[in-house]
C-alpha cells in the first residue's frame, strides 16, 4: 500500500471535476469531511476553474420542435415555448491560421429543470436573480424562489417561499419586489434578500402620492427562515431610495441600481420626480443599507455594475439617439481612494457596440446583440485588451431574440447550497472562522464615499421653537428618539461638497425672500422614520403661497424639480400603530392648540446631515440667514 | 535495481579545452534509499528544491553525498528523466507543445500506483512543476472511476456503515452513474 500525504490527496482532488468529488465523498469519513470543508471548496473553486474553459449560462426561450407531432399534438403544443437554461462552454479558438480570432462555443448543454419546478412557462415568469460560487438563484413568478446548485447535476436542493406577511406587517400592498442573492462569508451561508416596494398610488392623501419606504427581509438558506431588516437607511428627511435591479455581490456587499425620489409628492409633480440615480448597497453580514452616488450628472439608463480588475466598475451603454443608432460604451471605475468628488473615474470609452450583458474576465465582455439584424440572437465577445470584436459561433439551436437572453458568468463548483448545516458532521471537524469564498474584510472605504447630505431648513421664531420643543420633550420621554431642532425641511438631500453648497446657499439667500407664515393643519403620524409624529403644514392656497414660493425657488435653485410635502417633525422613530395613536393623544394633552398653530418662519438654515448618526448630535449647522420682515 | 546504463544517462563526460576546474560542469552526488549512487548535473539537481536547499543553505560542498532516503532508484531515474527534459525544453519556442508530447509519452506506461509513488517523491523533492503534472495525471486517471477503485488505490478504509454510506450516496446519486468499468 502506498502512503499518500493528505496534502497530496487534497492537491489531487482540487483538480477533479465536481462530479468525481461528490462521488469520492463516499470513500471514507475522512474524505467526506475533507471535501465538505469550506476551505477545500474554496481551493477547488479557484484551482479547478483556473485553467478551464469559460462558462456562461443563458436563459433562452426555444420554440419546441413540433415537426414530428401529429396534428392534435401540434394543437396542444402550439403555444409552448420551452424555457431552457443553457450552459455554454466557451474556448478560444487557437487556430490563428485564418487570422480570425474566435471564441467558439464548444458545447451547449441544456440544464434539465425537474418538472416539479413547473418551469414550462414563458420566459418572463422565471428570472435569474444572481449567482454566486456556482449557485444560481431563480425567481419564479409565484414569488417563490429556487436555487440551482452547480450545474449540471440538479436536483434543486432547496427553495423558499415568499416572506411571510408577518414580516411585512399590515402594509401588504407592495407593487414589486426586488431580490438579491449573495454569500455571507462569516456564517458560511447563502442568503436571499427580498425588498418590497410599495405602490404610491395606493397611498394617496389629499393630492399627494406617498412613496413609503421599502421593507426588506433576508432569507437564510441554512435556517430556512426569514428575518426582517431595518430599512431606516433607505430614507432621508425628505426622500426615499427605491431599489430597481440587483447587480452583483462584491466582498460583503450586495449592490443594486436604484434611484432617489421625494417621499411625498404632489400628484401633479409625480412624473417629474427622479432626483438622481443611485447605487444602493446592503452589507450582508451586518444587514445595513448604504448608498453611493453615481458620477456627476449621470443620466444614462443603460448601466450595469460589475466587478472588473478587482474593483467596482460601471458598464454604461450610451445611446447617441441618432438615426443610425450607434452606441458607445464606457467603463467607469470606482476609485475607493479618491474622495467624494473623484470617486468615479472614466476608464475607457469604446465605440460602438451592442449591449453588453456579462463580464467574463477582466478582458472580455460578452455582448448581447439585440440590435443587429444580421446576428439575430448572436452572442459576441469583445476583447477589451485588443479592442476587437470576436465572433462567437452559436451552433445548432436557434435563439430567441432580444432580452430573453440573460447571462451570467458561471463557475463549476461543489459549493453546497446549504453550507455545512444539512447533514450531521461525521467527526468533530470544526469550521474555522475564515472567509474562503469572498473577501470578508469589510471595506470601510466604500462607506467613506457616501457624500455629505445637506438640507435647508425653515426655522420658526425662538418663541415658537421653545413651545414646540416642550411637546417634543414630552414625546421623547415616553417614546424615546433623538433631540430635534424644530424645523420644516425646505430642500433636502442635497449632495455637494462643503464649499459648493455654501456658495449656493448664499446665492439663494440673496434672492428676495421674506419671513413668512406657516400654519399647522393637523398632528399626523406616518410610516416614515423622520416623520413619525409631525405637524402637517397647511398647503391650501390661502395659507401656503409664501411658503410655496420660497420652497419652490429654493428647490429649483438646487436643481430639484419638485417640492416635498411640508412637515414639522415632532418625533423620529418607528412606532407601532397603537403607539402612534397614543402619541397623537399625548400631543394634544401637552399642547392643546398646537394643531392649529400659525407661526412665522424667521430663518433659513443650512445643515450638514449625517444620516448614520441617529442621535443627531453630529448634524451640523453650516450657516443661517435671518429672513427680513416683509415691508 | 538500476543498471549502469541508466546511471550513464545522468553522468556527462566533460572535457574543457584547458581542463580547468571552472569549465567542468558541476555534478551533485546523491544516494537513494536503496543504496544506489547517482551523479546529477547541477542544473538538473537544482530543479529540486530539497536538494537545492541542502547545498545552498549551509554552503555545503558538492563533494558531500546527499542521502535521499525516501527515494528509490527507479523513482529517481524517472524524476531525472522528466527534469532533464524540462530544462532542455524550457527556453525553446515550442515549449508547451513539445512538453505536452513528452508528458503524454511519459505517463503512457505508468500504472496509477507508479504515479502515486512519483507524486510522493515529487513532493519530497519539492519539484513544483513535476508535482503539478503528476497530480493532474492522477486526477485525470481517477476522475471517472468508482469509489471502490479510489479506496483501493489510496489505501483508504471504508469506515461508513451500510446506512451511512447510502445516505452519503443520496446526496448526489447522479455522481455515481456513467463510470468507467475498469480493471484495477
Amino acid at each position: 500500500m502506498i502512503e499518500v500525504d493528505e496534502n497530496l490527496v487534497e492537491k489531487i482532488m482540487s483538480t477533479l471535476p465536481p462530479k468525481a468529488l461528490m462521488r469520492f465523498k463516499c470513500a471514507s469519513k475522512r474524505w467526506y469531511s475533507l471535501i465538505n470543508n469550506p476551505r477545500f471548496v474554496a481551493k477547488h473553486l479557484s484551482s479547478y476553474n483556473y485553467n478551464s474553459k469559460h462558462l456562461l449560462v443563458m436563459k433562452r426561450l426555444i420554440s419546441k420542435d413540433t415537426t414530428n407531432n401529429t396534428e392534435e399534438e401540434e394543437e396542444e403544443n402550439k403555444k409552448e415555448d420551452e424555457l431552457v437554461f443553457s450552459l455554454l462552454n466557451l474556448c478560444n479558438n487557437d487556430s490563428i491560421d485564418n487570422g480570425e480570432d474566435r471564441i467558439i462555443v464548444s458545447s451547449v448543454e441544456d440544464i434539465k429543470i425537474p418538472l416539479c419546478m413547473s418551469l414550462k412557462t414563458k420566459g418572463e415568469a422565471v428570472h435569474m436573480v444572481g449567482h454566486c460560487n456556482g449557485i444560481i438563484c431563480l425567481l419564479l413568478v409565484k414569488q417563490e424562489f429556487k436555487l440551482l446548485p452547480p450545474f449540471p447535476y440538479l436536483p434543486v436542493s432547496t427553495w423558499g417561499d415568499d416572506p411571510p406577511d408577518v414580516i411585512w406587517g399590515d402594509d401588504v400592498s407592495h407593487s414589486t419586489d426586488v431580490q438579491g442573492f449573495g454569500y455571507d462569508a462569516k456564517l458560511n451561508e447563502y442568503k436571499v434578500v427580498n425588498i418590497g416596494l410599495s405602490y404610491a398610488s395606493n397611498w394617496r392623501d389629499e393630492g399627494y402620492d406617498i412613496h413609503n419606504r421599502a421593507k426588506a427581509a433576508i432569507y437564510s438558506l441554512s435556517t430556512d427562515s426569514w428575518t426582517k431588516i431595518n430599512t431606516n437607511a433607505l430614507e432621508t428627511e425628505t426622500t426615499v431610495f427605491r431599489l430597481e435591479s440587483f447587480q452583483i455581490q462584491f466582498k460583503q456587499m450586495l449592490y443594486w441600481l436604484g434611484h432617489e425620489q421625494h417621499k411625498e409628492l404632489n400628484v401633479l409633480d409625480a412624473y417629474e420626480d427622479l432626483i438622481r440615480q443611485v447605487i444602493i448597497l446592503l452589507d450582508i453580514q451586518n444587514e445595513v443599507f448604504h448608498n453611493i452616488m453615481l458620477p456627476d450628472s449621470f443620466d444614462r439608463p443603460n448601466v450595469a455594475l460589475r466587478v472588473w480588475n478587482e474593483s467596482l466598475a460601471l458598464f454604461v451603454l450610451v445611446d447617441d439617439y441618432k438615426p443610425e443608432r450607434e452606441y458607445s460604451f464606457e467603463i467607469w471605475v470606482l476609485d475607493e481612494l479618491g474622495g467624494p468628488k473623484g470617486a468615479w473615474k472614466k476608464h475607457i470609452t469604446l465605440e460602438p457596440t451592442p449591449k453588453p450583458f456579462a463580464l467574463l474576465n477582466s478582458n472580455e465582455i460578452f455582448l448581447n446583440d439585440f440590435t443587429g439584424l444580421n446576428f439575430m440572437g448572436l452572442v459576441l465577445s469583445y476583447d477589451l485588451g485588443s479592442e476587437r470584436l470576436k465572433d462567437t459561433l452559436f451552433h445548432n439551436t436557434p435563439c430567441s431574440t432580444s432580452d430573453d437572453i440573460v447571462a451570467v458568468v458561471y463557475v463549476n463548483s461543489i459549493a453546497s447550497v446549504l453550507g455545512d448545516h444539512k447533514l450531521e458532521r461525521r467527526d468533530n471537524f470544526s469550521v474555522a472562522n475564515f472567509s474562503p469564498l469572498t473577501d470578508s474584510l469589510s471595506s470601510p472605504s466604500i462607506m467613506d464615499l457616501e457624500w455629505n447630505s445637506y438640507s435647508i431648513w425653515a426655522i420658526p421664531t425662538a418663541e415658537v421653537s421653545l413651545r414646540i420643543k416642550k411637546v417634543m420633550e414630552g414625546l421623547k420621554t415616553e417614546f424615546g428618539g433623538p433631540e430635534i431642532e424644530p424645523h420644516i425641511p425646505v430642500v433636502g438631500s442635497i449632495r455637494m461638497t462643503d464649499e459648493d453648497v455654501l456658495d449656493k446657499f448664499r446665492s439663494l439667500c440673496s434672492k428676495n425672500f421674506h419671513a413668512y407664515q406657516a400654519k399647522v393643519n393637523l398632528v399626523v403620524t406616518t410610516n416614515f422614520y423622520h416623520q413619525c409624529v409631525s405637524l402637517l403644514i397647511d398647503t391650501s392656497p390661502e395659507a401656503y403661497s409664501q411658503l410655496d414660493y420660497t420652497t419652490g425657488i429654493s428647490n429649483g435653485h438646487f436643481g430639484f424639480h419638485a417640492n416635498g410635502r411640508p412637515y414639522l417633525s415632532l418625533l423620529y422613530g418607528n412606532l407601532t400603530e397603537e403607539e402612534k395613536r397614543k402619541a397623537v393623544e399625548k400631543v394634544s394633552i401637552l399642547d392643546e392648540s398646537i394643531a392649529s398653530l400659525s407661526f412665522t418662519i424667521a430663518k433659513l438654515a443650512l445643515y450638514k446631515i449625517k444620516y448614520k448618526d441617529t442621535t443627531l448630535k453630529y448634524w451640523e449647522k453650516i450657516a443661517d440667514y435671518t429672513l427680513p420682515l416683509p415691508p | 535495481m538500476s543498471t549502469p546504463a541508466e546511471n550513464e544517462a545522468s553522468i556527462k563526460q566533460e572535457s574543457g579545452p584547458s581542463g580547468t576546474v571552472q569549465d567542468k560542469p558541476k555534478k551533485i552526488v546523491v544516494r537513494t534509499g536503496d543504496g544506489e549512487v547517482f551523479e546529477l548535473k547541477e542544473e538538473v539537481a537544482m530543479e529540486m528544491e530539497t536538494i537545492k536547499t541542502f547545498f545552498m543553505e549551509d554552503n555545503i560542498s558538492y563533494e558531500t553525498v546527499m542521502p535521499l532516503t525516501n527515494v528509490d532508484s527507479w523513482e529517481l531515474v524517472k524524476v531525472i528523466e522528466y527534469c532533464s527534459k524540462y530544462v532542455e525544453l524550457k527556453n525553446k519556442e515550442n515549449f508547451h507543445k513539445e512538453l505536452k508530447a513528452f508528458q503524454d509519452e511519459f505517463v503512457k506506461s505508468m500504472s496509477p500506483k507508479t504515479l502515486l509513488s512519483l507524486s510522493n517523491v515529487a513532493n519530497y523533492l519539492e519539484i513544483k512543476y513535476f508535482l503539478d503534472f503528476i497530480c493532474q495525471a492522477i486526477a485525470d486517471h481517477i476522475k471517472s472511476k468508482d469509489v471502490e477503485y479510489v479506496r483501493e488505490l489510496f489505501g483508504v478504509e471504508n469506515d461508513f456503515t451500510e446506512e451511512e454510506y447510502e445516505m452519503a450516496k443520496t446526496e448526489a446519486p447522479w455522481a455515481h452513474e456513467n463510470l468507467d468499468k475498469d480493471l484495477y
